[in-house]
């Protein structure tokens, strides 16, 4: 009886994600291997041709594989830029504490495409960036490049995705004692090799879960890409988008959406199985 | 000679004095052991030892060398804390290598030192377990180990033992003992144990308010503090308001007795130890008073005694001598006088 209780309280919970997550997955995936008559309408004639197109496509699997290096590009500037703000709010910081880690977190209280348009206002021809540069008489006219391009989408990403790869990162820094690093000075270490032999391995799994969020919400953005980038800057995710509207081919898209889907939960296996390995308690 | 000197010390936080104007010498090979209670600046002294706190001003002299202003990893002394610190991504053999990969040893020296200090602390099984998956008393001893395998000249102990339970802690403080002998290093050890500190050490400087009070061995430690605080902080004490007229006597319950002491001012304090309180008369320091009750404690017998005026008077004796008192009996106690301390 009482085991029963238990459950009926999380009824709310399952039945959303019922409705919300694990049904549209059914829906996709079922008309991933569906196709379209000539107006783009869905019928139900079971083939695999979405998933032969996206693998024989090169519009399709570049676009993957380059949505994939940005992703780790946009996780591996997020750890390093993480590493040292972290290690120094956590450490380094006696007083105010949670003012520096509210500093981090605010940014989540606005939203993602006002936090874009910033971005498109101090990157723009007449922005603060390039005026800044020309009052500095370091270039003569406006550089174009820094809008409208791979580098303003990529800078975007890692501007948005910084506190996901920061907070478990300081997390662990927290965590660890600060008798470990007293012990390993004490045992003749300094400060180099102190973060390299004892500090670094201890915040690997927190630098690992914060870089797969990273990769793997960068692998899923398409504003950043469709707000700030250029004519020739597509992500996975854009394609997705074009598929379910402009180009109508449903099942293709769905199809994507589940290679994608299938991706992200080999990063994440990868990573949990990374973690438990390195079990320190 | 002296291995570890410390010269006028001092060391703050923030507006309270924690160390104040310290001097120890710490002879070579001993085993000496800072005692005091919690914030007598005993854990800051250490820490200024280890390096890992500077002094505001002083100098900390090891074998002659000056390492006052010395990182913790330039010193030749190592530490086993409290909470053992053991680096939890590193099972034991490496733990223990920590140190040696520093000293920049071949890898079949570090195999061979790791394997010495596995078998010194009986710890061999243990070679690749990692420190989440042993007890306390096992991370103690590995802690140890760590500490020891680099061949430090002064191992530091702070309070290592506080984590452990009662009997495992007799039996560590045994442990530690035998080690100190077998390696022949000198060990500070820091404590507010004080029959830990009684038990292990060769020497015992009893720390209170950032000062040393007294630095002696156990027994003269025990048998003549130098201070009110020392008395009131080793074992059981009678301390007794009386007062003092001049240096050569003190009045106690209206009876004035002849006594050599130093204090000359109205009140001072009487210390006697309880087992040194005598029904036997010897001495013409002698006292009437009441036997309020009798407490059985195991090995001795322990009774509370009133005088006149109120003031009460502990009494231990064996439990061996047959019981002839009474409760509410009324008797007289001798205090021998070179078992009396006469305190301000």
């Amino acid at each position: 009886m009482k085991k029963a209780n238990k459950y009926f309280l999380l009824t709310p919970l399952l039945l959303w994600l019922f409705l919300f997550l694990v049904l549209p997955y059914c829906f996709i995936l079922t008309q991933s291997v569906l196709t379209t008559d000539d107006f783009g309408k869905v019928i139900y004639h079971f083939n695999l041709d979405s998933y032969i197109k996206i693998f024989t496509n090169p519009l399709y699997y570049e676009t993957l594989t380059r949505t994939f290096i940005y992703a780790i590009i946009v996780a591996l500037v997020c750890i390093l830029l993480s590493l040292p703000l972290a290690y120094f709010i956590a450490f380094k910081v006696q007083k105010h504490k949670s003012f520096y880690y509210t500093l981090i977190v605010l940014p989540f209280w606005m939203s993602y495409i006002v936090r874009a348009y910033a971005w498109k206002i101090i990157l723009g021809e007449q922005g603060i960036f390039n005026s800044s540069l020309m009052n500095l008489g370091i270039i003569d006219k406006p550089l174009r490049f820094v809008l409208y391009s791979d580098f303003s989408v990529i800078l975007c990403l890692i501007y948005i995705f910084l506190p996901f790869v920061c907070i478990p990162i300081y997390t662990s820094f927290e965590q660890i004692s600060k008798s470990l690093v007293e012990a390993s000075k004490d045992l003749g270490a300094n400060s180099w090799k102190t973060f390299w032999k004892v500090i670094f391995p201890l915040i690997l799994p927190g630098v690992i879960s914060g870089g797969t969020l990273a990769l793997v919400l960068t692998l899923g953005d398409f504003l950043a890409a469709s707000l700030l980038g250029g004519p020739n800057t597509l992500f996975i995710s854009n394609i997705v988008q074009n598929l379910f509207g402009t180009s109508n081919d449903k099942p293709l898209g769905s199809a994507v959406g589940v290679v994608l889907l299938v991706l992200v939960f080999l990063l994440l296996e990868f990573s949990s199985r990374y973690e438990k390995k390195h079990e320190t308690q | 000679m002296s291995k570890l000197e410390l010269k006028a010390i001092n060391k703050s936080f923030g507006s309270s004095h924690i160390v104040n104007n310290l001097d120890l010498q710490i002879k070579d090979g001993e085993f000496l052991t800072i005692l005091g209670p919690s914030g007598c600046g005993k854990t800051t002294t250490l820490r200024m030892i280890a390096g890992f706190e500077m002094p505001d001003s002083g100098q900390v002299l090891l074998s002659n060398l000056d390492i006052t202003n010395l990182p913790p990893y330039k010193r030749n002394v190592n530490t086993v804390f409290q909470n053992y610190a053991l680096f939890p991504h590193l099972n034991v053999a490496d733990n223990i290598a920590f140190g040696l990969h520093q000293l920049k040893l071949s890898k079949s020296e570090i195999n061979k030192r790791v394997d010495e200090m596995l078998e010194l602390v009986q710890m061999e099984a243990f070679k690749t377990r990692k420190p989440f998956e042993m007890s306390g008393g096992q991370q103690q001893r590995v802690a140890i180990a760590r500490a020891i395998a680099p061949d430090p000249e002064i191992l530091l102990l702070d309070e290592p033992l506080g984590a452990l339970d009662l009997k495992l802690r007799k039996q560590m403080q045994f442990e530690l003992k035998q080690l100190h002998k077998d390696l022949n290093k000198t060990f500070v050890y820091v404590t507010h144990d004080q029959e830990e500190a009684l038990t292990m050490s060769d020497r015992i400087a009893v720390m209170n308010q950032g000062i040393i009070e007294q630095l002696s061995d156990s027994q003269t430690l025990y048998n003549h503090p130098k201070t009110k605080f020392v008395a009131g902080f080793i074992g059981e004490a009678n301390l007794i308001p009386v007062k003092t007229g001049n240096t050569s006597s003190f009045t106690f319950e209206d009876k004035t007795f002849d006594f050599d002491h130093k204090i000359n001012s109205a009140t001072a304090i009487l210390f006697i130890r309880p087992e040194n309180v005598s029904f036997d008369s010897m001495t013409n320091i002698s006292l009437k008073v009441t036997i309020e009750d009798v407490i059985f404690v195991g090995n001795h017998r322990k009774y509370k005694l009133v005088t006149a005026s109120g003031q009460k008077i502990i009494k231990t004796e064996d439990s061996s001598v047959a019981l002839t008192k009474i409760i509410g009996q009324s008797v007289t106690i001798y205090f021998s006088p070179n078992l009396i301390q006469i305190y301000n």
